[in-house]
């Protein structure tokens, strides 16, 4: 089994390839109702192994999603093929799809880091896809719409580190709620400065909450140099 | 008389992560975005939308059509 690495390249099951930012204008043939103008996310992503995902398996990933992030369980589906809620109470599941492979977890995953996006990079509607390779079967590129690259880099690791945790410990730590809502406030108080006893005190945490945040919003790339505005149009000259 | 220029994007792509040991071509051709999704590189696709207005908040997801 894969472990956990250092910058989070591999964690449990997953291992992200790789997270860039730019305009995909090709990725418009797939979902025509993508923002023209946003910049997007394209996380590149494995999961070992392709196979294992049945419905239960699923659905303890779901739940515990839907638990961290309500809105999830707002979700619909699906335009051009049918209309229904992501999730079915009257069937206790989901019904997205036939579910039972690793693309339906890159899925929920490409789901975090919309949701996240929207709470935290500014964003008040986002699309994203999910593209399940041929070859190999168990990799992924995900194209998120994303207008801050910082934040898009801090959602997608946090994104696969959450459902990874699940997936490998079956349970998410309410601790986690620690680092969402630190990045919330940092995002909603951009001049704050970094250091735990301030924080601590504005939020009413302990040090050693606050410090455990902190060094996963670090870790996970919240705190990235790097423009937002990378992506703009120029005209020709 | 005055005709439109097109714009054109100024299309650069900011690499945040890259997995250590991994190069542009083993993790998919990156510097070639533009010509991925059109190669007949994917089995499915599965798409969503997140609609966040004011009180409103409204989750669209569009699922599952082959690439083939």
């Amino acid at each position: 089994m894969l472990t956990r690495r250092m910058g989070l390249q591999t964690v449990g099951l997953m291992r992200i390839l790789s997270i860039a930012y730019g305009q995909f204008p090709q990725v418009f043939k797939l979902y025509s109702r993508f923002q023209p103008g946003i910049g997007h996310l394209k996380v590149i992503l494995e999961i070992t192994p392709a196979g294992g995902f049945e419905r239960a398996r699923f659905l303890t990933v779901f739940r515990q999603l839907a638990e961290f992030f309500p809105t999830i369980s707002q979700h619909s589906c699906c335009e051009e093929w049918e209309t229904a809620p992501l999730y079915l109470e009257k069937e206790d599941g989901v019904s997205i799809k036939r579910v039972g492979e690793a693309a339906d977890v890159a899925h929920l995953i490409e789901h975090v880091i919309v949701d996240m996006q929207v709470g935290l990079g500014g964003l008040h509607r986002c699309s994203g896809l999910t593209c399940g390779w041929k070859d190999p079967d168990n990799r992924f590129d995900l194209f998120v719409e994303c207008a801050n690259a910082r934040v898009g880099l801090f959602a997608s690791q946090f994104a696969v580190y959450l459902v990874s945790r699940i997936l490998t410990k079956r349970k998410l730590s309410a601790r986690n709620r620690f680092v969402l809502t630190l990045a919330a406030y940092m995002q909603a108080n951009p001049s704050v400065n970094i250091d735990v006893p301030g924080l601590a005190r504005a939020l009413g945490w302990k040090k050693r909450d606050t410090e455990m945040a902190l060094s996963r919003l670090r870790e996970f790339g919240f705190f990235e140099n790097g423009k937002d505005d990378e992506v703009r149009e120029e005209e020709d000259v | 008389m005055y005709r439109a220029t097109p714009k054109r994007h100024n299309n650069r792509i900011k690499q945040l992560f890259m997995a250590k040991g991994l190069t542009a071509r083993d993790s998919g051709n990156i510097a070639d975005h533009e010509s991925s999704p059109v190669a007949g590189l994917y089995r499915i696709v599965l798409n969503c939308e997140s609609k966040n207005a004011g009180a409103e908040q409204r989750r669209k997801i569009t699922v599952g059509f082959p690439t083939d």
